[in-house]
């Protein structure tokens, strides 16, 4: 049975640093919820407080509504793939993936049954004998997957477990945890710092830093959403861009802003009456280029990515941080070129000068 | 490794490779010659000193020496002590070390720095330093012994016992199992426990399977230690009933005029130990660069 | 930090408590009576109480004086001085005092006296072991390692040669060499008259107070330099071998490289192959015991030996642990010296 997870309140320190600063969440059942954010931000420590490998300082674990604190990892009946899998060396596949069974003392028909079977939905049964050394990289990833499946947890852990994997590799493990998990419909908690994984394979996301929750949404609701600044520059790439700007308060129904590179006042319609110091946020795909006259402001091409589907500008002006934008496959701009930006306001965010997101009205 | 050949290096090389073999030579003959003269009467070992006679097996040779030897000097007694000792104090060596090894490498527990000072302080304190007191402490430990009835003898004085218990705990030993464990990456345990271990089972299904060669190495030395042991049993085991095979060696040699049969008792004494070194001498230099390095 | 579940104290206390037992017993506490015994007349078997004896044991054991003798001049010039045992019987504080050594400078005698000259002399036995045998052994160690590790064919067996006496039983490698070192018969003196073309006198190596200490320091040298090789080896092989490519890229002579790469790469290996060795010498006793039981003449007693031969042979537990503890604090001294010799010409480089 899949687990209902809640998090009330927790906290740990490691002597006088704090690293999970108060931490709330309710993962419900069959719910994929994906922990990301920066190295450092505690995203894998909070893992390891959900599995039962790192003590909790304040506040309660529940799993299913009791509280789990002070239970070993068996007793959560938690799985967990490492990101360095933890395959013992010296065992076969099959006894890896068995080794729980042997330790919960089922019989041994029983387990080579569960394992067999495990395997086989795997992939793996032609390497029952072989020992992790002699398995590639997605092999032994499998591997630990199968290991962590075959006691059926409640509750399913996965601590960045496509980082040691090339790219298309990454790409193809990607989508069998996903099947995977439309097969068992297990809860499951996955870290990474990988935001195309967060946002390919998650419910739900969990964005951390410093020790805190940023924001909590699905995958789409984050990116149109960002809470705040540093969700909106986490998720997306290239990263949004941003404009320092002085909120000049209502005219009309729109909130007027004066761009600090250029000095044009835009209207903003779906911001309330605010004053003071903003910063104007962009995805590179609501931007244009344009002649530099033309813009809401303008700059020099620092640098042009083309990726073969798209071709990103990388735009300063001054008392900016490079602008991305997004230009057609074939556009001919280049390194060098003085370029002007327009955007559409209504598609642009502000934030406050503590970072927070500026409300939208309703439309 | 590539380099550039010319006379010269080629020149140094050769003069490499005599000086190599002029050392083979000197570490090489002493054994060369013990085993050797083990298998020669009396006369010819002295009639074949002034040649390279010495080194080989020429003349009336024969299995003489080992006969006698085995009849007169309790060699085999000796052996079968001294084999007792080695196993003994090696296995309850490799367990209760590396047990203790693993509270001081995997468990967490207040104290524990403290304990792993003093078993570093423990390092330094040679055998020699206290084996004065050390017989006085154990002439007073008591044995059981089974004599008809039970009995108990307050000391501990030539017995096998006092051969044995003393060295089965060994700081170093546990210091080198604690490093060896401590190399181990911890996600190993970890997956133990998510997969329902309790931690007898992470030392016994993970940690012990991972340090087969740390086990070999603490094994060799321990045993080697146990084996050549000299100094210790000089000291407590002065009649012949416990008495191990180097001590027999010594008193052999120094009552006996027959180089024969001393070299013969020397080749016998030597021969396990020469077998464990062919057969496992990749673990003997392991455990040697191993602690070198750490230490 | 782990999950309280995981903080197994009483579980470490069970594991833990079979090898602690064993180190206490036979580690600490013969450690602590070791100390405590040399305040005492222990013997091993004594129908009399011990009596608690303050430091005697150590007055006994390493008392020294300098007496100062005026010569008394004869008739033709010639200097004499009065016999030192008359003069020591004579007076109550001389009483229990041995010459030791003497010297004479003009009409005055200086002459040595201590209360225990055998110790005195194996300790000076002891040190002067040291002192040729740890170059040696070092220097011989380090050749080899550098000779195995110069990329030799067969340089495995090599290594295994040169390490195998290591493992043999020093009482059978003593047993052997006492052998070679024979006068008339050992092949040691076959060698030097081979080399010297039957020049030469036969040399009695064990038998002779001179030669004797030397005998065993080579015999030592011999039987342990395998051991130091290897972890010099193994201190050469963690030198990064861009340094040397990049020393002969900058032109250095193989004999630069040894200087200026390999020597400083080994300070750390040199240090502690020094101080163990220093150490292992110290505790000199095996060889003696076998070979020479201290002979001829004391030449060959050490410390070690001596205070078995009081502590155990004598039985006479009290004393013999004094010698014990004089030798731990002096090998605990050294070692520490050593290490600091070391540590500031690590510093100072």
């Amino acid at each position: 049975m899949p687990s209902q997870v809640e998090l009330n309140d927790v906290r740990k320190g490691f002597g006088d640093r704090q690293i999970i600063k108060g931490i709330d969440l309710a993962i419900q059942p069959s719910e994929f919820i994906v922990l990301v954010g920066p190295s450092g931000c505690g995203k894998s420590t909070l893992l390891r407080m959900i599995a039962g490998l790192e003590s909790v300082d304040a506040g309660e674990i529940r799993f299913d509504g009791v509280v789990v604190n002070d239970r070993t990892p068996a007793e959560r009946n938690v799985g967990m793939v490492f990101q360095s899998y933890a395959l013992y060396p010296h065992m076969t596949v099959a006894e890896n993936v068995g080794f729980a069974l042997k330790l919960a003392r089922i019989d041994p028909h029983e387990r080579q049954r569960r394992v067999d079977a495990v395997l086989e939905s795997l992939q793996l049964s032609a390497l029952r004998d072989a020992r992790p050394s002699q398995l590639s990289g997605g092999q032994r990833q499998r591997v630990a997957i199968g290991r962590s499946i075959v006691r059926n947890p409640a509750v399913f852990l996965f601590d960045e477990p496509l980082s040691n994997l090339d790219t298309a590799l990454r790409v193809q493990m990607r989508l069998e945890i996903s099947r995977l998990h439309n097969r068992l419909r297990n809860t499951v908690v996955y870290v990474t710092h990988d935001q195309v994984e967060a946002m390919t394979l998650a419910d739900r996301i969990v964005v951390l830093e410093a020790g805190t929750v940023q924001q909590i949404g699905a995958p789409l609701e984050l990116y149109e959403r960002p809470a705040n600044r540093f969700v909106a520059g986490f998720l997306g790439s290239p990263q949004m861009g941003f404009l320092p700007a002085q909120a000049l308060g209502l005219n009309g129904n729109a909130l007027a802003v004066r761009i600090a590179a250029s000095g044009q006042v835009l209207a903003f319609p779906h911001h309330g009456a605010h004053a003071g110091a903003v910063t104007i946020g962009i995805r590179p795909e609501d931007c244009t280029l344009c002649a530099p006259e033309d813009g809401h402001f303008a700059g020099a091409v620092l640098q042009v990515e083309r990726l073969g589907s798209d071709t990103f500008a990388f735009v300063e002006s001054t008392g900016t941080e490079p602008v991305a934008v997004r230009v057609g496959a074939g556009h001919t701009v280049a390194a060098g070129h003085a370029v002007g930006i327009t955007f559409d306001p209504a598609r642009a965010h502000l934030f406050a000068s503590d970072g927070v997101t500026l409300p939208r009205l309703a439309a | 490794m590539r380099r550039p050949i010319n006379s010269r290096t080629a020149a140094v090389r050769v003069g490499l490779y005599a000086i190599a073999l002029l050392f083979v030579i000197v570490f090489v003959s002493p054994f060369v010659f013990m085993v050797m003269a083990s298998f020669k009467p009396n006369q010819q070992i002295f009639g074949d000193l002034g040649s390279f006679r010495a080194f080989l097996p020429v003349g009336a040779v024969s299995l003489q020496n080992y006969r006698d030897v085995i009849a007169t000097s309790g060699i085999g007694s000796y052996a079968l002590n001294s084999a007792f000792i080695t196993v003994s104090t090696v296995g309850a060596g490799l367990f209760v070390n590396s047990l203790a090894a693993f509270a001081l490498a995997r468990l967490e527990w207040r104290g524990k720095g403290l304990v792993l000072g003093l078993i570093v302080i423990m390092l330094i304190i040679p055998l020699e330093a206290i084996a004065v007191p050390m017989m006085l402490l154990v002439a007073s430990l008591p044995t059981l012994g089974f004599d008809g009835g039970l009995t108990i003898q307050w000391s501990w004085l030539d017995t096998r016992l006092v051969q044995i218990v003393p060295f089965v705990a060994n700081a170093f030993s546990i210091f080198f199992f604690y490093q060896a464990f401590n190399d181990i990456p911890r996600d190993f345990d970890e997956a133990a426990y998510v997969d329902g271990a309790t931690p007898y089972q992470v030392f016994r299904h993970v940690i012990v399977p991972l340090s087969g060669t740390t086990f070999a190495t603490v094994a060799i030395i321990q045993g080697l230690a146990a084996w050549n042991q000299y100094l210790w049993p000089v000291i407590v085991v002065p009649s012949a009933e416990a008495r191990p095979l180097m001590v027999g060696l010594q008193q052999f040699f120094r009552f006996q005029t027959e180089w024969g049969e001393v070299m013969a008792y020397a080749t016998l004494a030597t021969l396990p130990v020469f077998l464990a070194f062919v057969f496992f001498q990749r673990w003997f230099v392991q455990s040697v660069m191993g602690s070198g390095v750490k230490g | 930090m782990t999950p309280r579940w995981a903080r197994k104290g009483r579980l470490a206390f069970l594991f833990g408590t079979p090898a602690m037992l064993g180190l206490i017993t036979f580690l600490v506490i013969p450690f602590a009576m070791a100390i405590a015994l040399t305040l005492t007349n222990q013997k091993l078997l004594s129908p009399q109480h011990v009596q608690a004896v303050g430091l005697a044991n150590y007055e006994r054991l390493l008392g020294l004086k300098v007496m100062r003798q005026d010569g008394i001049a004869s008739s033709d010039g010639h200097v004499t001085f009065p016999r030192i045992r008359d003069v020591t019987r004579s007076s109550p504080t001389l009483r229990p005092y041995r010459p030791l050594g003497a010297m004479t400078w003009e009409s005055t005698r200086f002459v040595l006296l201590a209360r225990d000259p055998v110790f005195m002399r194996s300790l000076l036995n002891t040190a002067l072991f040291a002192v040729m045998v740890v170059p040696l052994q070092c220097g011989l160690a380090l050749g080899l390692a550098l000779l195995v590790n110069a990329g030799l064919c067969g340089q495995r067996a090599f290594r295994t040669i040169y390490f195998s006496p290591v493992v043999m039983s020093m009482v059978v490698v003593a047993v052997i060499w006492a052998f070679l070192f024979n006068r008339d018969l050992g092949l040691v003196n076959q060698a030097l008259g081979w080399l010297s073309g039957g020049q030469g006198t036969r040399i009695d190596w064990l038998g002779n107070p001179a030669t004797a200490m030397p005998a065993i320091v080579i015999m030592s040298a011999w039987q342990g330099a395998g051991l130091q090789m290897l972890i010099f080896l193994a201190g050469l092989q963690a030198i990064p071998t861009e340094l040397y490519d990049a020393a002969r890229i900058d032109g250095a002579t193989p004999l630069q490289r040894f200087v200026h790469v390999t020597l400083p790469g080994l300070s750390n290996t040199i240090a502690f192959v020094v101080v163990i060795t220093t150490i292992a010498a110290f505790g000199l006793f095996t060889q003696v015991d076998v070979m020479t039981q201290g002979g001829p003449a004391n030449a060959t007693s050490t410390v070690m030996f001596y205070a078995i031969e009081r502590g155990v042979r004598d039985q006479d537990i009290a004393y013999g642990s004094t010698v014990t503890v004089v030798y731990f604090v002096l090998i605990a001294t050294l070692a520490i010296l050593q290490q600091r010799f070391f540590a500031r010409r690590a510093g100072a480089r």
